[in-house]
């Protein structure tokens, strides 16, 4: 039976579990982060992703399933993947939407790398709704910016954020794209 | 002796000297002058038996004494010497202080009686010398006419004219050169009077400008042309050339499927 608590101490065995019953552990922000410098930023990226995971399974299943979430509003799947991030202690989570693209906005992260944040969120994503996500961090200042894309989209979004195209461009260049395509298929 | 006194002795002396004038003078033919006795011994004129003293006359150098006409007769010569004499004694008389005249009751020589006489009534006898030289009258220099006057004009023949006569060209008459300038007699400072007010230097009030209105059109002739653009715009008057129908579609997704769809469809 599901504990209604997300977290539980059990301080006679020494163990912290989620109300599902998995097994957590409360570790530094400095383990992380050496662990970023000494594996490297795709080995840090793939240890927040399966935290991502983690916390998208934990949502999808609050959500009764992937096609509950799916049908959810965006406020509801906003409200419980927000909750489920500030449990976890990776900060304050919103969401943006720009035009046909979805912005997922994280603040006070414990991390100084967007990146790492960025592959939390697409974790959390790719597990909650069931579909494969990508998640790119977008230039700027203040909270981390997710822009949540398909694998060939984020790979361009990598590109121009190299480059130094600000976020707003980069969205901006995809409607863009998007429309010639489309008009395109339309005409053949 | 009072004046009047005085004056009657000299009185008489005058009317013996009237009439020892108005008689015949007679002369010894070249001997020595002597005066012929008139009436009788008593009244024989003595030569004045003091010395004869020069005069104090300063004579200049050009000037010579008069030739003396009684030198060459002798008779002449006397009388002369008598009247130099008596000359030279009224002229003492006048270069002497008004004294009082020593009118002794003898008798005094006839010659300084005469003159005595002649100094006081006949008109004023005075020895002149005459000089040969031609006498020049000096006369006050011509002062120099001012510069605003008139210049003289050259009263000397021209060239021309000794050359050529009648025949030769008639021209403006010659001028003398024009006063050469020179720098202007400032006035005495003594009669000049400045006051602080007139010296020229004062500061400037400030004086009220006259306004006047132009016209239009003279200010705008006056005023410097700005180029400004004038646009005209056109009026559609007609339909509009395009249409409107519908609305824009929105993308706005109900739920987190369909924003997920659309963001991975980018």
């Amino acid at each position: 039976m599901a504990d209604s608590h997300p977290v539980r101490f059990d301080l006679a065995t020494g163990q912290v579990k989620t109300g599902d019953g998995e097994r957590l552990i409360v570790i530094p922000l400095s383990a992380l982060d050496e662990l970023a410098e000494t594996a490297g930023v795709a080995a840090a990226n793939r240890f927040a992703r399966g935290i991502g995971v983690a916390i998208g399974r934990r949502l999808a299943q609050k959500m009764g399933s992937i096609d509950g979430v799916r049908m959810a509003t965006l406020e509801s799947f906003v409200s419980g993947l927000a909750l489920e991030i500030a449990l976890a202690g990776w900060g304050s989570l919103s969401m943006e939407r720009w035009g046909r693209a979805m912005v997922v906005l994280v603040d006070h992260a414990p991390v100084k790398q967007p990146g790492i944040v960025a592959a939390l969120v697409e974790g959390a994503i790719e597990a909650a709704a069931g579909r494969e996500a990508h998640g790119v961090a977008l230039e700027g200042g203040g909270p981390a910016r997710i822009l949540v894309a398909s694998e060939k989209t984020a790979a361009r979004a990598r590109v121009w954020t190299a480059e130094g195209v600000s976020g707003s461009e980069v969205i901006a260049r995809l409607h863009s794209g998007s429309e010639a395509a489309t008009n395109e298929r339309s005409r053949v | 002796v009072n004046v009047r006194e005085r004056i009657a002795k000299l009185e008489a002396i005058l009317a013996r000297v009237a009439e020892r004038a108005a008689g015949p003078r007679e002369t010894n033919g070249g001997g020595v002058a002597a005066h012929a006795p008139v009436d009788d011994g008593a009244e024989e004129p003595v030569i004045s038996t003091e010395p004869v003293t020069p005069l104090d006359v300063e004579l200049a150098e050009q000037t010579e004494e008069a030739p003396m006409v009684a030198e060459a007769l002798p008779a002449v010569e006397v009388e002369s010497r008598e009247r130099i004499i008596a000359a030279s004694a009224a002229q003492r008389a006048e270069d002497r202080e008004p004294e009082p005249v020593p009118i002794s009751v003898d008798e005094r020589p006839a010659a300084a009686r005469t003159a005595e006489t002649d100094a006081a009534d006949a008109p004023e006898i005075t020895v002149s010398t005459v000089s040969d030289v031609p006498e020049v009258i000096e006369t006050a220099e011509d002062e120099e006419p001012p510069a605003s006057s008139r210049r003289p004009i050259a009263l000397e023949p021209k060239l021309e004219e000794l050359a050529f006569g009648e025949a030769a060209p008639v021209e403006p008459g010659p001028h003398t050169p024009p006063p050469e300038s020179g720098r202007q007699v400032a006035a005495a400072p003594v009669d000049l009077d400045f006051e602080g007010e007139f010296t020229g230097v004062r500061p400037r009030e400030p004086e009220a400008v006259a306004v006047t209105v132009l016209e239009a059109s003279a200010a705008k002739e006056a005023a410097p042309a700005v180029l400004a653009a004038e646009a005209t715009g056109a009026k559609l008057s007609g339909p509009a050339p395009v249409i409107f129908e519908g609305s824009a579609p929105v993308f706005k997704p109900s739920t987190f499927g369909e924003l997920l769809d659309a963001t991975l469809t980018l």
